[in-house]
């Protein structure tokens, strides 16, 4: 599905990821942990095409098509999934009518018919529903006056209509109470379907006890340095971080 | 005086002295127009007002100007029970009408020029306590290789209530050549008149569009002006607060491309105490496009309690594009409220990477947030036609 390696990439001139890799197979779920400035929002940025992210060596291929070569929008197509740390607010841009534009934009690029009013609106009452969100909201511009945990929750309504192939949740429980993070856990677990892959990226080992992960790995200073099952994510928890760089050196 | 000058004024001159000679009210009209159109001068970027736009597209043709006389300006089926005169005819018969005309819009250059060649323009009386459903659908066009100077004088009796929604289309007028409409305008007592205007320009020729609007005790003027793109289109919408508790909203919405110019000057004077006002104007401009809000604010002396607001935001999407605004507020009484804003900016990125992550391209989400950033003017138009305008243009918007 996805295969990085040896990937550099700067910010502002600034070496960020010094040398990552990482290989994603279909259905697998992976969870990158590491301290704050490791580089995890970084490489949640590189793989979505973000301006801004320099990378300056290494490759990456999804589906055996170089990722690095294509803008944000065709890589979407093909089927890429950015659930952002802080997803934007923008007035005046219909939320359904956006979501609508997207699906259409990624089926016609799949060679699928563009999908028409009356039918999307049944497909997203079903969804709204199975992720029991209000309806009202998505009458109001692309997150306008949501909460923090209605915007999760409408990424993770993006998700499920767009149906991606590969997701990166980019610190998705970051800003939720314990009822928002169930929410959001619960419609991400509603997406493994045994095909979709996942790449998380959290502080927390809280969040992986909500979305139990196939793969763990430790970021440090841009490069992965430890790579486990669940348990490693406990460790993580009860010892800190401080230990795996010992181990390294 | 640069030679330029002297020859654009000339071939009006000329053009005036081929008039069909006349006697009677048009005639000494048009002999004051010409007068003092030649005493003012055509405007130039000396002058503060037209620092921004310059007026030398009509001077690119030399020979005299050719003057359709019919007015340029047509009522298409108007709601029963207002009356609309053709305007030679109202002051053939009662010539002590003319007195009205140029009563409430700036008096300069360009109304001078327009009462110079004063065609068959429109004088439209409603009635007290009028009101319909149905709008008031006015077409202003100027084609060809003529100047046209179109005219409307309006009249709404107490407690009328009429939607006007105005076309004024010059797309395939010729180099050189100039639209120059008046709009006027004298609102009784608790009158209201929603005022939509659709404006488009064509790749030369220039559209000159002067509003004046007299508000008397509770009336409301609601205004909403529409440009899409234009060499040249400079309008002037003048409103004059006179009776206590009269209200003015006036929302304009400018969308400028390839090399369009989009200048609007607003005057907004209170002249009594009680009065209030609010503007909201929008300019998206991209390519080599410029446009200009100048929002004048007047607050007399005893015009105590007014409220008066303004904001002005501009969207640049290219490097070569221009948007100027600028406020000015000239308040002498000392219990007011008057808030101004003004913003220019760029498409935000964030919320451009955000759209373009869910597969939308970069021109469709650049169309999206531009039209996001039009919208909340666009909320704003009263008579619902705008909307439905932009959208033959550029397809569907939300």
């Amino acid at each position: 599905m996805l295969n990085i390696v040896d990937l550099h990439a700067e910010v502002g001139g600034k070496p960020i990821l010094k040398g990552l890799s990482l290989s994603v197979g279909a259905g697998e779920v992976h969870a990158i942990m590491g301290p704050n400035g490791s580089g995890k929002s970084t490489l949640a940025n590189v793989l979505s095409g973000r301006e801004g992210y320099e990378v300056t060596g290494g490759s990456i291929q999804f589906l055996g098509v170089d990722m690095l070569t294509l803008k944000p929008e065709e890589r979407a197509a093909l089927g890429l999934f950015l659930a952002f740390q802080y997803p934007v607010e923008i007035p005046g841009v219909n939320n359904t009518y956006f979501l609508k534009a997207a699906l259409n934009a990624v089926r016609k690029h799949r060679g699928e018919e563009e999908i028409d009013a009356v039918d999307f609106l049944a497909l997203m009452k079903a969804k709204l529903a199975a992720l029991s969100m209000n309806e009202l909201l998505i009458n109001r511009g692309v997150n306008e006056g949501f909460s923090g945990g209605e915007k999760k929750r409408n990424e993770i309504l993006q998700m499920t209509i767009l149906e991606p192939k590969l997701c990166i949740l980019d610190e998705i429980d970051s800003g939720l109470d314990i009822d928002a993070l169930r929410y959001v856990a619960d419609g991400v677990n509603m997406q493994r379907d045994g095909k979709r892959s996942m790449i998380m990226v959290t502080h927390y080992q809280r969040l992986l006890d909500y979305i139990v992960p196939d793969y763990v790995h430790v970021l440090t200073d841009g490069k992965i340095v430890h790579s486990g099952g669940p348990q490693l994510a406990k460790d993580l928890e009860s010892q800190g971080y401080g230990w795996l760089k010992a181990e390294e050196e | 005086m640069s030679a330029l000058k002297v020859q654009t004024e000339d071939r009006f001159v000329r053009a005036f002295d081929n008039l069909p000679t006349d006697s009677g009210m048009i005639h000494s009209l048009r002999d004051a127009g010409m007068k003092s159109f030649r005493a003012l001068g055509l405007p130039t970027p000396h002058d503060e007002a037209w620092r921004y736009t310059s007026l030398n597209e009509m001077t690119s043709v030399a020979d005299a100007a050719v003057i359709d006389a019919s007015g340029g300006v047509v009522a298409l089926s108007p709601p029963a029970g207002i009356r609309i005169r053709p305007l030679s005819q109202v002051l053939a018969d009662d010539p002590a009408l003319a007195s009205l005309l140029g009563s409430v819009v700036a008096c300069d250059a360009l109304t001078a020029l327009n009462q110079a060649f004063l065609g068959d323009g429109l004088w439209i009386d409603v009635p007290d306590d009028f009101s319909s459903g149905k709008p008031l659908v006015l077409l202003t066009t100027a084609q060809g290789n003529a100047d046209r100077h179109p005219r409307i004088m309006l009249r709404m009796g107490a407690r009328s209530f009429l939607r006007i929604i105005e076309t004024q289309s010059i797309k395939n007028l010729h180099q050189g050549r100039v639209c120059n409409t008046v709009f006027e305008a004298t609102l009784s007592e608790g009158a209201e008149l929603v005022h939509s205007r659709m404006q488009e320009g064509g790749s030369v020729g220039s559209l000159i569009s002067r509003v004046g609007i007299r508000l008397l005790r509770d009336s409301k003027y609601n205004s909403f002006v529409v440009t899409l793109g234009g060499a040249k289109i400079r309008e002037d919408l003048r409103v004059i607060l006179e009776g206590k508790d009269a209200h003015c909203d006036l929302h304009g919405l400018t969308l400028g491309f390839s090399n369009d110019h989009i200048d609007h000057h607003t005057s907004v004077e209170h002249c009594v105490p009680h009065t209030s006002s609010k503007q909201a104007y929008r300019a998206i401009v991209g390519e080599h496009a410029t446009s200009v809000y100048n929002g004048r604010i007047f607050v007399e002396h005893d015009a105590q309690k007014t409220d008066a607001k303004q904001s002005s935001r501009n969207l640049i999407l290219s490097q070569t594009a221009t948007a100027n605004s600028k406020p000015e507020l000239e308040i002498y009484a000392d219990d007011v409220k008057c808030a101004h804003g003004c913003t220019v900016g760029r498409l935000d990125d964030d919320a451009m990477f955000y759209l373009r992550s869910r597969g939308l391209s970069s021109e469709q989400a650049m169309r999206m947030l531009t039209f996001a950033f039009a919208d909340e003017v666009l909320d704003a138009d009263a008579s619902g036609r705008v909307h439905a305008w932009l959208e033959q243009r550029f397809g569907v918007l939300s």
